[in-house]
């Protein structure tokens, strides 16, 4: 059994940063876009983490605490927008808003 | 403690005054006008401090995190100026659509701040909080006709592209952090100056991951294809505010994180050579798509977009001229300060149709305009010629000074291809002119209405552009005077 190495957490990180990337490109339903989005977000509270453990550092915990709180007002504004549209649309359907265009 | 409030005090004032228009807004819900007076009160107070402050010397505040400097106060003053403007200007508009109410201000005051804040911010997290700040109520601004779904399909593109940047930047950052050990600028830059650092692997992909991040913001091309959708469904003043404040801020905020490392440090040869070719090629593409799609728009807020993504190649040719040795980032202020007056009036303009259902305004809505109102159609005219960069406007010195410093780094045939650019786009300034004055009224055509307040905010942006069109020297040299903050 090999010894833990934080670059492992990295590449853990990056994956399922790219996960939450596809997720936002391939899914429909905008619920998961925005889930798509904390998945991303909560990658990079990873990689901080990782990053200052490697360094010695606390700055990169630091930083976690401020993307939780940005990644809540987030989430917060998105889920208002998708309700808005919701009372329009009668969908949460990405494929259904297609009304402007060239 | 004193000096930093003092240091702080626009900020500050702006700060304080958001609490203040939101508490005013909860408390007197049945009516705006105190949240519209006090947004207004707190603007001008925060726009007078900035200017007041400008001549005293750059200070590093919050442990180094934030630098208020002469170029976050000027910027500060110019996002103030463009929300007093908008206030005023796009009231009636507002009231119009039925969307007038007073929550509308402090969110417009929040993205404010979140601008400010950003231009001034020396840490990657102060300016990542920055962008949030002063993008979640754009979001909510976008959407701000609730019950119309083409507002709630701009909200909801513009969000999710928002958010998407927003972890892309922020994973950026977190490579930077983990290659230099901070994420401050000047320590990153003293990083790269040390001899072993040059090109490092790490650092690269987050510099890279950061500045997509921004290209995104400003909508240079290839990375634009969401805002011609968010302007057109977004009520006008507030696509006005993000083709002004937003652009503004985030153009300058991408302009210092290009600067982020020491490129002229020996050992960052390639990489330098290799973000100006990056630079380059965005140019020349947002410069193709800009102006060529914008002849084919009708729907004029489509238009003003693909008119803006030209704008971002223009600018891209400053910030191509700023990495050469000895240049600074005048060249990008200038341009952009021109604009931001052009393109107030503009966007007042367009918010005095009277709605139209469905559709937004088009280029039909134009015709015959002169017949109803000539004045409206000499203001058209003058703000559009600027666009143009017609002479005796502000953008054509502007977009002289962006070339001028273009050429004197040895980027001839870029500039010729943006002069060809210019001149083809100018097509699409000039028809809407030549709709109004030799066309008649469509039957179809919208109504036009401003009210004093709007017509005179675009007076006001009409007299800016003419005035510093003339006399562009005062403004050119006082920006040339501002260095880029690192």
């Amino acid at each position: 059994m090999t010894a833990f190495e934080p670059w492992m957490l990295l590449v853990v990180s990056v994956v399922v940063f790219c996960i939450g990337l596809l997720g936002l490109i391939l899914r429909k339903n905008l619920i998961v876009m925005l889930m798509s989005i904390e998945l991303m977000l909560n990658a990079v509270n990873l990689c901080f983490v990782t990053f200052s453990k490697m360094h010695q550092l606390l700055d990169g915990h630091l930083t976690v605490l401020f993307v939780m709180t940005v990644a809540a007002a987030e989430s917060a504004v998105g889920l208002g927008l998708v309700i808005a549209m919701f009372r329009n649309l009668r969908s949460v359907d990405s494929d259904q808003i297609q009304l402007l265009r060239d | 403690m004193n000096e930093v409030i003092q240091t702080l005090m626009p900020w500050l004032i702006l700060a304080a005054g958001i609490l203040v228009t939101l508490l005013v807004s909860v408390i007197r819900v049945e009516s705006k006008r105190p949240a519209q007076f006090s947004a207004l009160a707190t603007l001008i107070l925060t726009g007078t401090s900035a200017i007041q402050t400008l001549a005293l010397p750059g200070e590093a505040v919050f442990a180094g995190s934030i630098e208020i400097s002469s170029l976050s106060r000027i910027l500060l003053a110019l996002f103030s100026l463009i929300g007093i403007l908008f206030i005023m200007g796009g009231d009636r508009y507002l009231t119009k659509e039925r969307i007038h109410l007073s929550d509308y201000y402090h969110l417009l005051l929040i993205m404010i701040l979140g601008a400010g804040v950003m231009v001034a911010a020396k840490d990657l997290v102060v300016l990542f909080i920055a962008l949030e700040v002063m993008s979640l109520p754009a979001y909510t601004l976008a959407g701000f006709r609730r019950s119309d779904s083409r507002s709630n399909e701009a909200a909801i593109k513009y969000f999710v592209l928002g958010g998407a940047v927003g972890a892309v930047f922020l994973l950026g950052a977190a490579f930077i952090f983990g290659a230099t050990g901070s994420t401050q600028f000047p320590a990153i830059y003293a990083w790269s100056r040390q001899p072993a650092t040059a090109g490092n692997l790490l650092f690269a992909a987050g510099h890279f991951l950061v500045l997509v991040a921004f290209l995104f913001k400003v909508a240079a091309a290839p990375f634009h294809f969401w805002k011609p959708d968010v302007y057109e469904g977004a009520p006008t003043p507030v696509t006005g505010v993000m083709s002004t404040l937003v652009a503004v801020a985030s153009f300058v905020t991408l302009v210092r994180l290009v600067h982020l490392p020491a490129l002229d440090t020996s050992g960052w040869e390639s990489y330098l050579s290799a973000v100006k070719g990056t630079v380059r090629a965005l140019a020349v593409i947002s410069l193709l798509v800009g102006s060529l799609v914008i002849i084919t728009q009708k729907n004029l807020k489509r238009l003003f977009a693909y008119s803006s993504i030209s704008q971002s190649g223009y600018l891209m040719l400053g910030v191509l001229a700023s990495l050469n040795p000895g240049q600074g980032i005048s060249q990008v202020l200038v341009y952009l300060f021109g604009y931001v007056f052009a393109a107030v009036g503009l966007f007042v303009l367009l918010a005095q149709s009277e709605p139209r259902g469905d559709t937004g305004v088009e280029l039909v809505d134009l015709t015959g305009l002169v017949k109803k109102s000539p004045l409206r159609t000499a203001l058209w005219s003058v703000l559009l010629f600027s666009m143009a960069g017609m002479p005796f406007t502000v953008g054509f010195f502007t977009k002289y000074f962006i070339f001028l410093s273009s050429v004197g780094t040895g980027e001839a045939p870029l500039v010729i291809l943006a002069a060809l650019c210019a001149v083809v786009s100018a097509y699409a300034y000039l028809r809407p002119i030549g709709l109004m004055v030799m066309r008649e009224a469509d039957p179809g055509a919208a109504q036009w209405s401003g009210g004093f307040w709007s017509q005179f905010v675009v007076i006001v942006s009409v007299i800016l552009v003419v005035f510093l069109g003339l006399m562009p020297n005062a403004m050119i040299q006082y920006l040339k005077g501002i260095p880029l903050i690192h």
